[in-house]
């Protein structure tokens, strides 16, 4: 199912693919699952636990709002770049695959978004923005990868993290601040010269 | 007298069946009356549990009047959307003047979002929140309709002397969060929480480019301001094929 949704799409893929990939008869597939949907949401709630725990777990070891972030982006983006077939699987078929994926989805979403939201703390006033910023700010990150996963970005190994760190901390520590992460990419890249 | 009517009142008023009127305007009736239909069924449930069948019932024409107009669901579907985004972009023409301050152009843009998706929650929903359920065709529509608006955001950039150095795909990223913070408001039946957030909104696409204090100072003239006044569509507009 992961590989091919994440290779030719939801829509795309078939029970009878899914049972012949897999080498295993249909009735087999119907014992476990109820049909192609039971079997993706199966796929994707194993997926999500893996991909929070990394996530989570990352954003946790570190006492900085700004560390924490960084760890985060890491951790994800490290997570897409193991399989860009699973990429596309977990964060662009996830739109295809029904209303209870797009809600499992919406949850994760919901939980970065207050990853995200911990950095109305590092205003001077924590008040002058809701949570519908660190929403915002959540969505763009997500747009981003999505197009990223289907750009190829992820399959040609490009470097993305820091376009996704700048938007997620232009918000909380101004415009110049974000600005100055950057700057890390290219100290990064010069390095690596 | 009342002012024009919406879509929704004047595709009301023509009856189904037979009858004496031009085949041309029977015809464009019928086409939009299918897109009204699609637009008010993926609203309520979904584009995947809206079948072809409901939407020919919903639009009180035959199954296979359904086909004369659409080869599948999703051509109707697709038909929708692009007719819904440039009865949008028509609206973005006519209220946003170019000769307002950049700033001011990207805070009435926004302002014009919100008060579309207030005024039209079925087709702001078959845009953004359906489209990315769609399959691969729609979600491309989607994509590219959030591209659209990236040259107007990346006027900004000439505002700032850092221009140079902020990434390359922060302008539909920035289309990409304002899209999706609609999607969830309209998933959770909560769109009128968006005029409380459009401060905000504003704050956050300004920022890149001008700074959070005059980011800030914009998006606080915006929250005192009267609401922009969105005109209904015209008879001959969006749906009127």
């Amino acid at each position: 199912m992961i590989q091919l949704t994440g290779i030719h799409g939801y829509d795309a893929t078939s029970v009878e693919a899914v049972c012949g990939l897999a080498d295993v008869p249909r009735a087999e597939f119907l014992r476990r699952f109820a049909d192609k949907e039971a079997c993706y949401l199966d796929a994707y709630d194993e997926m999500s636990a893996d991909f929070g725990e990394r996530v989570l777990s990352a954003y946790g070891a570190h006492p900085a709002w700004h560390d924490r972030v960084w760890a985060a982006g890491w951790a994800a983006m490290s997570f897409f770049r193991e399989d860009p077939v699973r990429a596309r699987f977990f964060a662009v078929e996830v739109s295809a695959a029904g209303a209870r994926a797009q809600a499992r989805r919406d949850v994760i979403m919901q939980i970065f978004a207050d990853l995200v939201d911990a950095g109305r703390a590092e205003l001077d006033d924590s008040e002058a923005l809701t949570r519908g910023t660190a929403e915002m700010v959540s969505g763009a990150i997500y747009f981003t990868i999505q197009n990223k996963i289907l750009d190829g970005a992820i399959d040609r190994g490009e470097d993305f993290l820091v376009e996704l760190i700048y938007l997620a901390m232009m918000p909380y520590l101004g415009a110049s601040a974000a600005e100055a992460e950057l700057r890390v990419q290219s100290l990064r890249q010069a390095r690596a010269m | 007298m009342g002012g024009p009517k919406t879509i929704s009142e004047r595709l009301s008023t023509l009856p189904p069946g037979r009858h004496l009127l031009p085949s041309d305007f029977v015809t464009s009736n019928q086409r939009a009356r299918i897109l009204s239909a699609v637009s008010e069924l993926v609203a309520e449930r979904g584009y995947q549990k809206t079948t072809i069948e409901l939407i020919a019932k919903t639009a009180r024409v035959a199954l296979s009047t359904f086909y004369e107009h659409f080869a599948s669901k999703e051509e109707c579907f697709l038909a929708a959307f692009d007719t819904d985004v440039e009865a949008a972009r028509e609206v973005f023409d006519e209220l946003i003047d170019p000769n307002l301050p950049w700033t001011e152009q990207i805070a009435v843009g926004l302002e014009i979002v919100v008060e579309l998706v207030l005024a039209e929650p079925d087709r702001a929903k078959l845009c953004l929140v359906a489209s990315q359920a769609a399959g691969a065709t729609a979600f491309k529509r989607y994509q590219e309709t959030l591209e659209r608006v990236t040259p107007k955001l990346r006027e900004g950039r000439s505002l700032n002397p850092r221009s140079a150095k902020l990434p390359d795909g922060i302008e539909v990223a920035l289309a990409g969060g304002i899209a999706w913070l609609v999607h969830q408001r309209l998933v959770g039946d909560e769109a009128d929480s968006l005029k409380e957030l459009l401060p905000e909104m504003v704050q956050l696409t300004l920022t890149p480019y001008v700074g959070e204090e005059e980011a800030r100072r914009t998006a606080r003239e915006v929250k005192m301001r009267e609401r922009i006044e969105i005109p209904r569509v015209q008879g001959g507009g969006a749906r009127e094929m």
